[in-house]
């Protein structure tokens, strides 16, 4: 045990020097500790359309998926209670969603590595909106083409899944 | 254990590196992590799916320069042993991130399989910057129905009835897929038949199987079926006139005990009760009388012949 604390205490030392000695170039990071809403503990903290969003973004495939992802999938689905019709209706949603998220993400990523070239900074809350008016109008698309009763089943589990969500408030 | 001791590793290098920003004061942004975890578990009888999906960004204030440092979110999903990190590719710091890292074992029934999740974003620079700490529970391998129950579906063969059962478990699993076979938990009774009888005595159930979801019950989840119960109408134009006639009375009816099993890996497990299902049917002078008692409900149908 003793012949180890040297070589600890030099690992403490280097990242100190390296603190010091980096400050001309890197980025120095001042990071905030985040608060994280636990939902199994308070589920009501979590917002319905940041469940949608994590549940969409997890069970959705993009275009033509393969055979194990779409196997994968029809478990996540049957576990929601929606029979057949609905499945399949709720699986070309969930692609349509898809679709639309993966691009929205990359044309921000797209201007925010831009952004970071030229030393600034992106505004995040412009994604952030597209992808709430995303989420809303998916919901919106799920009541209209599933069955009332199919529409309802999804959107409590949904709910009752935010007791696996860990979320960080905004 | 490792996990933590890393997390904890690299805030105490971030500390550092963050004194010296507010040291020199040329740079001083303001990082605000916003990502989320969300851990998903699916079951398909044997098969056990899990996901881990780590989404989210920094939210980034001030002015800094960024051209060094990148980021990258990671997912952590162990399942009884398989798999462990997946990560995205790394990214600008602002940048908008989401991975799902996925497993699937197959589960043996009775055998509890450890789940270990946990979602993290790394940055180039400082190292692990934020990570949820998720604890996952373990999970019971190949699953078997807690639940069953029986409804009418039709009336087959003039004196049968076809009875369509669901099963489940509370935390709604899917058993689509797997194969239900029915057995005898009790020897079959039968209060029509004598030795003069020129057809055979009812002494159980007939061994049949039924794909989940599948043959008759298709995209119906969870369900099997069709089990049809009751006597042939030979067999109750026969008994209507020779019981009476041998001093047997109308009614008189079969009973029979099915217990039900579920395929696993290693071989089926039986679900129903000791005393398994009871199935009846009765003939009587102006009907027959087809029921289904199953573990959590009872139905009978009244078939005029």
């Amino acid at each position: 045990m003793t012949r180890y604390v040297p070589a600890v205490a030099s690992v403490l030392m280097f990242a100190f020097a390296f603190g010091a000695w980096a400050q001309s170039s890197p980025p120095q990071h001042q990071h905030v500790a985040p608060n994280l809403i636990d939902g199994a503990v308070h589920p009501e903290r979590i917002p319905d359309s940041v469940a949608y969003r994590l549940y969409l973004v997890t069970v959705s495939t993009g275009q033509n998926p393969a055979e194990a992802e779409q196997i994968r999938q029809r478990a996540h689905l049957v576990k929601t209670g929606l029979v057949d019709t609905d499945q399949q209706i709720f699986t070309s949603i969930l692609s349509d969603f898809r679709t639309k998220y993966d691009a929205l993400v990359a044309e921000y990523n797209d201007s925010a590595k831009a952004a970071t070239a030229r030393n600034k900074t992106t505004d995040v809350h412009t994604l952030l909106e597209k992808l709430d008016d995303l989420v809303q109008s998916t919901r919106n698309t799920i009541s209209v083409r599933l069955s009332s009763r199919g529409a309802a089943k999804l959107h409590s589990f949904v709910v009752s899944e935010k007791k696996n969500m860990k979320v960080t408030e905004d | 254990m490792n996990r933590s001791i890393l997390f904890l590793f690299g805030s105490l290098i971030l500390l550092l590196d963050c004194s010296g920003a507010h040291g020199q004061g040329s740079c001083g942004a303001s990082f605000q992590p916003h990502f989320s975890v969300y851990t998903s578990i699916s079951r398909e009888g044997k098969h056990i799916y899990t996901s881990v999906t780590t989404e989210g960004w920094t939210d980034i204030s001030g002015q800094c320069n960024m051209s060094g440092a990148t980021h990258k979110v990671q997912a952590y999903n162990q399942l009884g042993g398989t798999g462990g990190w997946n990560e995205s590719s790394w990214s600008c710091p602002t940048c908008n991130f989401y991975l799902t890292n996925n497993e699937t074992i197959d589960g043996e029934p009775g055998t509890t399989y450890p789940w270990f999740c946990d979602g993290s974003s790394v940055c180039s620079i400082v190292g692990t910057f934020w990570d949820d700490g998720t604890s996952c529970p373990s999970i019971l391998g190949c699953v078997v129905p807690s639940t069953e129950t029986t409804a009418v579906e039709t009336a087959v063969f003039t004196t049968e009835t076809a009875f369509n059962q669901t099963i489940g478990d509370s935390a709604g699993d899917s058993f689509d897929g797997s194969t239900v076979t029915e057995d005898n938990a009790a020897p079959g009774q039968d209060t029509c038949w004598g030795t003069w009888s020129t057809g055979p005595r009812f002494t159980g159930v007939t061994g049949g199987s039924w794909s989940v979801a599948g043959g008759q019950v298709v995209g119906q989840p969870n369900h099997w079926g069709f089990d049809d119960v009751g006597w042939t109408t030979t067999a109750v134009d026969y008994y209507r006139v020779q019981d009476p006639a041998h001093g047997v009375g109308i009614p008189c009816g079969l009973t029979g005990y099915q217990s039900m099993t579920i395929s696993c890996p290693s071989g089926s497990v039986t679900y129903t009760p000791s005393f398994g299902n009871k199935l009846t049917a009765t003939i009587e002078q102006t009907d027959v009388i087809n029921c289904r008692y199953d573990m959590n409900n009872s139905v009978c149908q009244t078939i005029s012949y």
